[in-house]
């Protein structure tokens, strides 16, 4: 899967289970506090999701650092955990 | 209370407890005890504050307390809760089985039997640290979420800094955590959850951080931590409320409530605050019964530093914002 189409396929899920409305764009930049908005509660849920959805785990480092949806591809394309949607 | 005052108790403290430990436990309590009695026998302006706080307390509740009797308890019972598990240091696990009496283990059984992990729900009525140091004596799985408690026993101690993706250390909070931390913070607890270990955690903490609600207590409007409701809510393991009633004879009540489960839904429709507002209700109810054991509950006021006023004011306009989009 190329990172065009996982993107697409990341900030859908960003999308659904923070319920983001359709006008937020929302971009591998798009942070996650100061762009969308998302508070702490929203970003947990989401962080389950892509645990659940990519069979991933992500390291407690991880989340400190993952500041915008390009770390989050990035994470998922990396090599912690074989995404089963790759 | 002041913290003068505090301090002097603390380093007192730390240098009659060694003393006391060569005393059977519960005696080494009430001698605890006593000293704060004493205090507040001799100590004049103490005792006034107690009073008064004490009275407030009763007009709140719209109970009818004797005020010194209760206030001379609680000098007594504050200090023994400040004590917090350092009694039970150097004791055999059936040593310290005697001074429990343990009411509801069923209903912490049942819900371990769920295979979900236990949100064992705790609070600062009574001698709040005793039933982590219990559960811990069980040999159950047991990992505090909260801030690092400091001066408890070198047995509790002995597991805070153990590293890993379980490890208790990385489980302490800060009131300081942004939103990523405090995301990192909920995501180890659920991973800990998921391991099916009980997570002790405090349902009364004034909190103005991430996951807070305001609810009434004792008359007052507060800001208070929902972190528990939402661990519940997002791993689906049940919540045991526990509490730990410290006794005349230096022992120990301590009694678990039937669980109930906070829903996935719940933390989408702002149920968080019912959720809080029951649990405080059921901490009212039981200091209204026993107010010797509020420790320092009647102390309690509003912050009002105006950082954390402004703080709060953010959230709520970011939260209507977002629910306007």
């Amino acid at each position: 899967m190329d990172d065009a189409t996982r993107l697409a396929e990341i900030s859908a899920l960003v999308r659904t289970v923070t319920k983001l409305p359709e006008t937020t764009l929302v971009t591998a930049e798009s942070t996650f506090t100061d762009d969308l908005g998302i508070d702490s509660l929203d970003l947990v849920a989401l962080f389950l999701e892509v645990q659940d959805q990519y069979e991933i785990t992500i390291d407690d480092d991880q989340i400190g650092s993952m500041r915008c949806v390009g770390d989050l591809l990035r994470l998922v394309n990396s090599g912690h955990g074989d995404s089963k949607a790759a | 209370m002041h913290r003068r005052g505090l301090n002097v108790r603390k380093q007192l403290l730390r240098m009659v407890v060694p003393l006391l430990r060569a005393l059977p436990a519960a005696r080494a309590s009430r001698v605890v005890s006593a000293i704060g009695r004493s205090e507040y026998t001799m100590m004049p302006k103490l005792r006034l504050r107690f009073d008064a706080a004490v009275r407030h307390g009763q007009e709140q509740l719209r109970t009818h307390w004797d005020v010194s009797k209760v206030g001379r308890e609680l000098a007594g019972n504050q200090v023994r809760w400040r004590t917090r598990d350092l009694l039970l240091d150097g004791l055999a696990d059936d040593d310290v089985a005697t001074l429990f009496d343990v009411r509801g283990r069923a209903h912490l059984d049942a819900a371990l039997a769920e295979g979900r992990g236990v949100v064992l729900l705790g609070n600062h009525f009574g001698a709040h640290m005793m039933p982590a140091h219990w559960t811990k004596r069980q040999g159950l799985p047991l990992r505090l979420f909260m801030e690092r408690p400091h001066h408890v026993s070198r047995y509790l101690q002995a597991e805070f800094d153990s590293e890993g993706p379980l490890g208790q250390k990385k489980l302490f909070i800060s009131r300081k955590a942004d939103t990523t931390e405090a995301a990192g913070s909920i995501m180890r607890a659920t991973r800990v959850l998921k391991a099916q270990m009980v997570l002790y955690i405090a349902g009364d903490v004034r909190w103005t951080g991430q996951y807070a609600v305001t609810a009434r207590f004792l008359g007052r409007e507060f800001t208070i931590s929902a972190t528990w409701a939402v661990l519940s809510g997002l791993s689906g393991a049940p919540v045991v409320p526990v509490f730990c009633h410290m006794m005349e004879d230096g022992t120990h009540q301590l009694e678990f409530l039937a669980s109930f489960h906070v829903t996935a839904a719940d933390l989408k429709s702002n149920r968080l605050d019912e959720h809080v507002q029951r649990y405080l209700d059921e901490i009212e109810s039981r200091v209204a019964r026993d107010p010797s054991n509020s420790n320092e509950y009647f102390f309690w006021s509003e912050p009002d530093d105006p950082a954390v006023v402004h703080r709060r004011f953010e959230r709520r306009t970011a939260i209507s914002a977002k629910d306007k989009a």
